[in-house]
């Protein structure tokens, strides 16, 4: 079907995305940055040509997404790296207790 | 009953007597579990692990590759940077489990040898015993003497075994007993690691997909395509009569998933027959230049998408297995702890099942991997 929004249409749509974007990416929620990739994907997929500035701003929005995701996993890993540290430094204690 | 008999029964029930006593104060032991198997799936698991963390840095230097901005680059890098850091702290805990499980597993197989030897050493004394009583024929007595005696290696072999498998199932409480707090802690955190390496590799097919359409102008040239591809429908409808379906996708889509060759070949044909001295062969053919070419250019973008998208997947894959795989190994671990402090049998049949699957996936996965790279 030949698509017939308008630029302001198309506009409206993004801006609706990106707050969404910016709600998972402030709230830390990967379910929302999940949502959120898919359906600027979306957007990505069925904005005109003709309207790439709106194409350009959908299209860094979803690495920003990307980019939140790992440093959200990062940072999950890097809070219990001191616990393993002290963990790992304990079993080493053990074995060479015993040994 | 003669004397020498009744003597060597009065043996007999000494012995069993002994046994008894042995078995009743080292503990019932059971078969010692075969610990090898526990120990090799640390090896396997801390490989997965190490290679997940793997994955996840490469993603990220993947993306860093594929997109323009400086800010994002850098943001990128020093995620990749992070993820090698944070994975040489989990091989240092994995070192420690992996001597953990190998210690377990020489207990038993320390144990395993000792009883080998003491069954070869009862095999000989038998023996010996036998060629023993044959020489001494039909001396009176010689026979039952020599049972007898058969009979009193066979018990002290007994014990002696009884007694090395008691002490290891000891060392083997000891070993567990001490380690398994921090053994369930450092599961869990390494658990809780792959948890967050999922949500890191969760959408990161979609978004590298992303970063490649955008930096290759996927959207620009697939679009150009489009119009190529209705043009050169416009001129063979106008040239041949096919219907003029053009501003609809289904019919480019139509023309797309057709033999482009063939296509072209019997739309030529079509025109020169139809249309020997018109424009419309030339115009035709005009077009079919660039549409080829930004054709061929949208078809490398496609192939190095997919390309980079399975090489994501592949690391989702190999999360997703890990994670499984320390489950198994994690369970494992807690029923070898309760099997040792009951004295029962323990059975790793499902932790060998979860490691050989993971192994496997872990090959292929490489295997992808290492095609891909090259």
């Amino acid at each position: 079907m030949p698509n017939r929004k308008s630029s302001h249409d198309w506009a409206a749509e993004l801006n609706e995305l990106l707050m969404q974007a910016d709600d998972a990416t402030l709230g830390n929620d990967a379910n929302g940055r999940t949502k959120a990739i898919k359906d600027l994907r979306r957007f990505c997929k069925l904005v005109p040509v003709q309207l790439m500035p709106l194409y350009n701003i959908a299209s860094k929005a979803i690495i920003d997404l990307g980019i939140a995701d790992m440093e959200s996993a990062l940072n999950g890993i890097h809070a219990r790296t001191k616990e393993l540290e002290e963990l790992t430094a304990l079993m080493q204690t053990i074995g060479k207790t015993k040994n | 009953m003669t004397r020498r008999t009744h003597h060597i029964v009065s043996h007999r029930v000494a012995l069993c007597i002994a046994v008894f006593v042995t078995h009743t104060m080292l503990g019932c032991t059971g078969t010692l579990p075969d610990l090898r198997p526990f120990a090799d799936s640390t090896v396997a698991l801390q490989k997965a692990t190490r290679s997940s963390f793997a994955a996840a840095a490469q993603t990220a230097r993947d993306l860093s590759a594929e997109v323009s901005d400086e800010d994002s680059i850098k943001r990128l890098d020093a995620v990749a940077d992070g993820f090698e850091k944070e994975a040489s702290v989990r091989s240092k805990a994995f070192a420690a489990l992996t001597a953990y499980s190998e210690r377990l597993a020489s207990i038993v197989s320390s144990a395993q040898n000792e009883q080998q030897k003491v069954r070869g050493v009862r095999e000989n004394v038998s023996t010996l015993i036998g060629v023993a009583s044959d020489m001494a024929g039909d001396l009176p007595g010689a026979r039952i003497a020599g049972e007898g005696s058969k009979l009193l290696v066979d018990l002290i072999a007994q014990i002696q075994t009884e007694f090395i498998q008691a002490r290891a199932a000891k060392d083997l409480n000891e070993a567990i007993r001490q380690a398994d707090e921090y053994v369930g802690r450092i599961a869990s955190v390494l658990a809780s690691d792959l948890d967050n390496l999922r949500t890191a590799l969760a959408n990161a097919p979609d978004v590298v997909a992303e970063a490649i359409e955008k930096r290759d102008g996927h959207k620009a040239l697939s679009s150009l395509r489009d119009q190529l591809l209705a043009t050169r429908s416009l001129l063979a409808s106008a040239a041949i009569g096919l219907p003029q379906k053009v501003d609809e996708h289904d019919q480019v889509d139509a023309f797309d998933r057709n033999d482009q060759a063939a296509y072209v070949q019997a739309l030529m044909k079509a025109l020169e027959q139809t249309r020997p001295d018109s424009q419309h062969l030339a115009a035709f053919l005009e077009n079919e230049k660039p549409l080829k070419s930004v054709s061929d250019a949208v078809s490398a973008i496609d192939a190095r998408r997919a390309a980079a998208v399975s090489r994501s997947a592949a690391g989702q894959t190999l999360v997703a297995g890990a994670a499984r795989g320390l489950e198994a190994w994690r369970s494992a671990h807690a029923d070898l702890a309760d099997a040792i402090k009951q004295s029962r049998t323990v059975s790793l049949a499902s932790l060998t099942a979860a490691i050989e699957t993971l192994k496997k996936d872990y090959d292929r996965i490489d295997a992808f991997l290492s095609k891909v790279r090259q």
